[in-house]
């Protein structure tokens, strides 16, 4: 029944691929992209040098889809709300100073979009970005939005907002909510407050939330009910596990809204400083920045333990950290946190004296520019993380 | 070893298939233990399983431990689908915890193999169609490689490294916290 002789014989390998990227081990490429799918970012990051071929592997736009992504940069609002895309990649060596070369497209162009069709960016999450739709000339327009996806050019647009709901109220803040995680619909969430002249602050103004689904396609209205009002600024809410996360009116506390404008699991009490810098999350957890009082160069960095608690993570005093320390004691600008790294234990710095985005590692708390963007007063940074896959919200567009 | 599983009465009322090893040695195994495997399944469903199915790419070393694989698999599938008519809700949940545990013990077992067997495995898995197989075998290669260092990495799968100095450096600049 068994012939012996044969048994030492080695099968040939597959089928099906080729096997360059495998060496000596036999597996095809299917296979070690099945592999590296299980692998998280940061080892695929860093086995783009295992070889030529490994590295063409893991930037193929076929296996892009299937493999996990990291940040590649953020939008970057100015206190105009005009947004730039500011790349993490180093950019190539300088070209000899030589003028009338154009300059590369910027992700920011999103010059896939059909004429007249993309305004402005106002937001991004996890791979998507909401533009304000160019508004077609005529009556007085209704917002209405474009949410596209820069990795796959593909793009939708969102109804304008229906008319009644607006009635004595503005719209302060435009936030997309999207995780292929928990849904392949995204969702855009509109922050309202009462449209008084002065006399108020910020929190007796908020009127409730407008909520647009891709999956029902329409706008729902939850007026204000749970007694906590959200910060408008970018960097005081996240949208993580579903949830968007705003750190509350009174800055004494995060609040987690679900996409039917429901408050869920209750408050979480924030450590108090005198001024919160922001919430973001990263690695599965949500973190929280704030700045200490009355030193106000020490930044620190908290992040969310399972029990509920915050525990401190890293504390960074700034003074003198990047060039003259007096300079910005004159000019009243701090450097800021920027945005959390969403896949290790780094921070980002702006120092908005300068107009420097800054890489902070808080393992080696070694800090290094990345590059200089425009300076301005008020700023923000929403993270990017390409998203190849492909997402059913936005097959009609294209 | 070639007749496995024959004895047994229940086995022997069930259809048998016979799959034969690259290197000749024929294996008798029940319909349930070979349909795990999608590229056999297709083949009983086609009608050409009768004097065999030849699997040139797996040789009988790997064979065996897929077959081994199969049967305990094939038998905590029945076992489960048997379990869910006959027992109560928390009688079924018990006895389906049990399965769980007794199939997370073999399957930790029957990764303790050699690399070389394991990238074999996986191989065989991919050809035959064993998507159980295949997720705990690639599973087990990327718990195995996400600490490593594109030098560990270049030792484990035999690759020559020949990116030039400067690509490497290129790649490092670009994604520099990777490294760190």
């Amino acid at each position: 029944m068994e012939e012996p002789d044969s048994k030492k014989k080695r099968s040939p390998t597959s089928v099906t691929g080729t096997a360059a990227a495998g060496g000596g081990s036999g597996l095809t490429d299917d296979l070690i992209v099945d592999i590296l799918a299980r692998v998280p970012v940061k080892s695929i990051c860093r086995f783009k040098c295992v070889s030529p071929s490994w590295r063409s592997l893991i930037s193929h736009p076929d296996n892009r889809k299937k493999l996990p992504q990291t940040l590649a940069g953020f939008f970057y609002f100015d206190e105009f709300d005009s947004c730039v895309f500011v790349g993490l990649a180093a950019p190539p060596p300088p070209p000899p100073p030589r003028s009338g070369r154009p300059l590369p497209p910027s992700l920011c162009d999103f010059a896939f979009l059909p004429a007249n069709t993309g305004g402005g960016a106002l937001d991004c999450c996890n791979g998507l970005v909401l533009l304000n739709a160019r508004s077609a000339s005529g009556s007085e327009p209704r917002a209405s939005y474009v949410v596209c996806n820069p990795a796959t050019e593909k793009w939708t647009t969102v109804p304008p907002v229906p008319e009644p709901t607006q009635a004595g109220k503005i719209c302060v803040s435009t936030i997309l909510c999207f995780d292929p995680a928990v849904s392949p619909h995204f969702h855009v969430v509109r922050l309202l407050e009462a449209d008084e002249d002065d006399g108020f602050t910020e929190e007796d103004l908020f009127e409730g939330f407008e909520i647009y689904s891709s999956e029902t396609g329409g706008w729902v209205f939850h007026p204000c009910n749970s007694g906590w009002s959200p910060q408008r600024h970018r960097s005081r809410r996240t949208y993580f596990n579903g949830l968007l996360h705003f750190i509350t009116g009174d800055q004494r506390a995060i609040a987690a809204m679900d996409m039917k404008g429901q408050t869920r699991r209750g408050k979480i009490s924030v450590p108090r400083s005198r001024e919160v810098e922001l919430v973001g999350h990263s690695q599965g957890r949500l973190f929280y920045a704030n700045r200490d009082d009355p030193n106000t160069h020490k930044l620190s960095i908290y992040v969310l333990e399972d029990s509920g608690r915050w525990i401190l993570k890293h504390c960074v005093n700034t003074y003198g950290l990047f060039g003259n320390a007096d300079e910005y004691l004159e000019s009243g600008l701090l450097v800021g946190v920027a945005a959390i790294h969403p896949h290790c234990n780094s921070i980002f710095l702006f120092d908005s004296l300068q107009g420097r985005l800054m890489f902070y590692n808080m393992d080696s708390k070694s800090a290094r520019v990345i590059r200089s963007v425009s300076e301005t007063c008020l700023w923000s940074f929403v993270p990017y993380v390409p998203l190849y896959m492909e997402t059913s919200a936005l097959e009609n567009g294209n | 070893m070639a007749s496995a599983g024959s004895g047994d009465e229940k086995a022997a009322a069930a259809a048998m298939i016979t799959l034969i090893s690259s290197d000749n040695e024929k294996f008798e195994v029940t319909e349930a233990t070979a349909t795990l495997s999608q590229t056999i399944r297709h083949m009983i469903e086609d009608g050409c399983t009768d004097g065999g199915v030849p699997l040139p790419n797996v040789t009988s070393k790997i064979l065996a431990r897929v077959i081994e694989y199969c049967k305990k698999h094939a038998t905590a599938a029945a076992g489960e689908e048997g379990s869910s008519s006959s027992f109560s809700d928390a009688a079924f949940l018990e006895v389906d915890r049990a399965f769980l545990e007794e199939l997370e013990e073999f399957d930790d077992a029957f990764l303790e193999v050699d690399r070389a067997t394991l990238f074999d495995l996986i191989l065989a898995a991919n050809y035959l169609d064993i998507k159980g197989l295949l997720n705990l075998t690639c599973q087990k290669v990327a718990d195995s490689v996400k600490g490593k260092t594109p030098e560990q990495i270049r030792e484990m799968y035999n690759i020559v490294n020949d990116l030039t100095p400067e690509e490497e450096a290129e790649i490092r600049r670009e994604t520099q916290w990777a490294f760190e």
